[in-house]
């Protein structure tokens, strides 16, 4: 009996630890039960709303964008006019339409379809409305494309509205300035390679001081809407203090105009 | 019979064994253990040329970018046959990226600036990074070795938490390069306006309130009280994932094990994104993400609690160094700098963050050397003292915290408004102070994933709010789904779990729970004990009747 008992007993500790080793073939069990139960929670609100098809969400116009409270979801018909690099099935829109621009931060999108936002693109789309240090965005979008004629922006003369103090109303749109002097940026430079002269050529974006109407704004080659290696990027890194240059770009604002520019040509 | 008998016993004896042991392997697997096959070389060789590529970071500041080019030109004046080529970066982010892209054609750079958790990720790859442990301890050439042309700190000068960050798997794997922590950047001026006095420590209760005393309005509806203003936004933060990892911290409540399973969704994170919809709701409360820069926001007074980094502090106050917004915009307060709200004043707990620097593998074993050389050269009080005197930063060494030069620059806080610029002194020393009260979260392949779902879970409260989408328990049902499948994140279960169980670095797992099959042979060892005590007792009894029969 004491012996059978004690075998049982040895049995029953192997057991154990048997249950204990396996446990290294038990770490890949955590892919099996959660995710597919996510998925389900996630499918049924899809097959709900697939019967009741949802309602197409009303699009605002710019003025009554502008008067919307931040924070709140916002829909909007806008065209593209120019879009910064894909990533991350994300990407960051210039959108103007005739009574108004956008600055359309993080739209989701696939990169099929990010090649198909082009210049002129018609657009719905939905975000949080937002003010980032004082540019007024949507912020985390969606979009659908629209079936409409393209449409493209005209600019507006920078120079004529700085002199009226009117930019702010015009954020965000395409601009052209004829005529402005690079002045020194600081140490003697034309240009900086980040904010502060902290960066490196290709890995930053370049920043340049233009006296317009006697005032001086700062200007940015924004890396990922115009790379290093574009003509952009490139004519910049060209610029002498003193060159007058003709400008064309988006008023990006950031405690202040602080245009981004997608051309530029020594006059 | 007999022998069959204890010969099975004996044979299943050592099959207990041999599973314990491969049940205690388990635990250690979380160590990489290192095929690399690199000997430390006799002697370092300075009759070749060798070529160190150090990726650095500086944060958008030409004073740093200047003290890495004076680090490189030093450390080749001392070894002139190395050449040391720096690339700068402005942000982790693109170092990672850029170093994932290069570790399949094996032109990663030799040394870079990093952070743990990028390590754990670059060490998914075969040989790329160097385990520093037996550089580190080489008496010629490690950490205060008796060959270095330079002052090398010993193992014994770095600040031990900082140093033991830079373990993975107990293996050292990184340098610590600097450390910064979280500071609450506080408008005093407007907190006492308000009729509240400034604690020395902040709680997470008395910002919540005088946060929501600040939204009062004049008759107008438009125009907020306390600043005349019409922008306010009372507590703003920069880095919402830090927000959630400390305040889970303080509440001792789940975020991950050292293992790396995810315990972020628990009850205690639920709680808490229910307090933060409140103020969210109210706009008392907003984020980097959607309302920017928290600094920008204080200096226009339109903000009475900023939390930023330590090395931010330079950014902070409107006589600060650098700043961000026209100077018409500027309002003048008192600021005070403490310590991040807690939930227990009396134990306060604050990250520990900041770059370390890690060597990757190179066939060549005196280009890895070159390069552990530079590395250890970063620690060196020239290079320790001038890069944290150009933020709210705190050297890594014991060494160049109590260099007499160090401990000037500290004793003149506010003697100008550039290199002793007071609140830029008062948030280094705020991590001085509270250097026992660190922690870091526990680094694994798939730590960045968590840390980011983290930020997410109040990102997306806060969204909602502001949409006046209420937060309720469907919301965050729905939030935890979508924030799980965005970063491909796995919980152990489904749902909002009660457990606590973290295991923060420096708790050493003490808070760690068993693995549910470790309790389950604990239970069982526990019976079998039970068992043979039930035995015994029998067969003891038996003997006794026996004995009486007889």
């Amino acid at each position: 009996m004491k012996k059978i008992l004690a075998l049982l007993l040895v049995l029953v500790m192997v057991l154990a630890l048997c249950a204990c080793g396996e446990a290294k073939t038990e770490e890949p069990k955590e892919e099996e039960p959660a995710p597919e139960e996510e998925v389900v929670v996630e499918e049924t609100p899809e097959e709900e709303t697939a019967e009741e098809p949802a309602e197409e969400p009303a699009s605002l116009s710019h003025e009554e964008f502008l008067a919307e409270e931040d924070g709140m979801q916002v829909t909007v018909l806008t065209y593209v006019q120019a879009n910064e690099s894909w990533w991350d099935n994300k990407i960051t829109l210039h959108a103007q339409g005739p009574d108004g621009a956008y600055y359309l931060y993080n739209v989701e999108c696939t990169e099929e379809d990010a090649a198909k936002l082009v210049p002129g693109t018609p657009i719905l789309v939905t975000g949080d409305k937002a003010t980032w240090n004082g540019l007024v965005e949507i912020q985390d979008c969606t979009f659908e494309f629209v079936d409409a004629e393209p449409w493209i922006a005209e600019p507006f003369d920078f120079a004529a509205v700085a002199a009226e103090g009117k930019l702010e109303e015009h954020m965000n749109e395409l601009f052209t300035l004829n005529e402005g002097v690079i002045v020194d940026k600081g140490e003697g430079n034309a240009f900086f390679f980040n904010w502060d002269n902290s960066g490196e050529d290709g890995k930053c974006d370049l920043y340049f001081d233009v006296e317009v109407n006697g005032e001086t704004y700062t200007f940015v080659v924004r890396r990922y809407l115009t790379a290093p290696g574009s003509e952009v990027y490139e004519a910049v890194k060209g610029l002498q203090i003193g060159d007058t240059v003709e400008i064309s770009g988006f008023l990006y604002w950031y405690e202040g105009p602080q245009p981004h520019i997608t051309s530029i040509a020594v006059k | 019979m007999k022998r069959p008998i204890s010969l099975i016993l004996l044979l299943a004896m050592l099959l207990g064994c041999l599973l314990l042991s491969g049940c205690h392997g388990e635990r250690v697997d979380a160590e990489k253990s290192s095929e690399l096959s690199f000997t430390v070389p006799e002697s370092f060789d300075e009759s070749r040329r060798i070529t160190v590529t150090f990726w650095a970071k500086n944060d958008s500041n030409k004073v740093q970018v200047g003290i890495y080019r004076q680090a490189e030109e030093d450390f080749e004046a001392l070894y002139p046959n190395v050449d040391v080529n720096i690339r700068y970066y402005t942000d982790y982010g693109s170092i990672y990226n850029d170093v994932i892209t290069n570790i399949p054609t094996k032109t990663t750079p030799n040394v870079c600036i990093t952070y743990p958790d990028h390590i754990a990720t670059y060490m998914t790859g075969k040989n790329v990074v160097m385990p520093l442990e037996e550089l580190a301890a080489d008496p010629n050439y490690g950490l205060g070795g008796a060959a270095l042309k330079f002052d090398s700190p010993a193992a014994e000068e770095l600040v031990p938490q900082f140093y033991q960050e830079c373990r993975i798997g107990g293996v050292l794997y990184a340098l610590p390069f600097m450390r910064s922590t979280e500071a609450c950047y506080v408008n005093k001026t407007y907190v006492e306006k308000l009729g509240y006095e400034l604690p020395e420590v902040l709680t997470w209760d008395f910002v919540w309130e005088v946060s929501e005393a600040a939204l009062a309005k004049d008759s107008d509806g438009k125009t907020f009280l306390i600043n005349g203003q019409q922008k306010m936004i009372p507590f703003i933060y920069k880095s919402t994932d830090n927000m959630m990892i400390q305040m889970l911290r303080q509440k001792g409540a789940g975020y991950t094990t050292a293992a790396g399973e995810l315990l972020l969704f628990n009850e205690t994170t639920r709680e808490l994104l229910l307090e933060i919809a409140v103020h969210a709701r109210s706009r008392a409360f907003s984020t980097f993400s959607i309302s920017g820069y928290p600094g920008n926001w204080l200096n226009a007074g339109q903000c009475i609690f900023a939390v930023d980094s330590t090395a931010g502090a330079t950014w902070m106050g409107t006589d600060a160094p650098l700043l961000d917004i026209p100077e018409e915009q500027l309002v003048d307060f008192e600021m005070a700098v403490l310590p991040i709200p807690q939930f227990d004043p009396e134990h306060p707990l604050m990250i520990s963050q900041g770059p370390s620097v890690c060597v990757f593998y190179k066939d060549d074993p005196q280009e890895v050397l070159a390069s552990w050389l530079f590395a250890q050269f970063l620690l060196t009080n020239s290079v320790q003292i001038a890069y944290a005197e150009t933020e709210g930063y705190v050297p890594v060494t014991l060494k160049a915290q109590q260099d007499p030069s160090y401990q000037d620059y500290l004793a003149r806080a506010g003697e100008d408004n550039d290199e002793h610029y007071r609140i830029k002194i008062e948030a280094s020393l705020l991590l001085m102070d509270n250097t026992a009260n660190t922690f870091t979260t526990p680094v694994f392949n798939g730590s960045t994933s968590v840390r980011n779902a983290a930020g997410q879970l109040i990102e997306n409260v806060c969204k909602s709010e502001r949409r006046r989408q209420p937060v309720d328990d469907a919301f965050l049902e729905q939030l935890r789904t979508e924030v799980c499948s965005r970063y491909e994140l796995k919980p152990a279960a489904p749902g909002w779990t009660a457990g606590s169980g973290a295991s923060w670095a420096g708790d050493e797992g003490a808070n760690e729970p068993l693995p549910a099959t470790a309790r389950a042979l604990l239970l069982t060892l526990a019976a079998v004990w039970v068992l043979i005590g039930i035995v015994t007792c029998y067969s003891a009894l038996k003997r006794k009747r026996e004995k009486k029969k007889s």
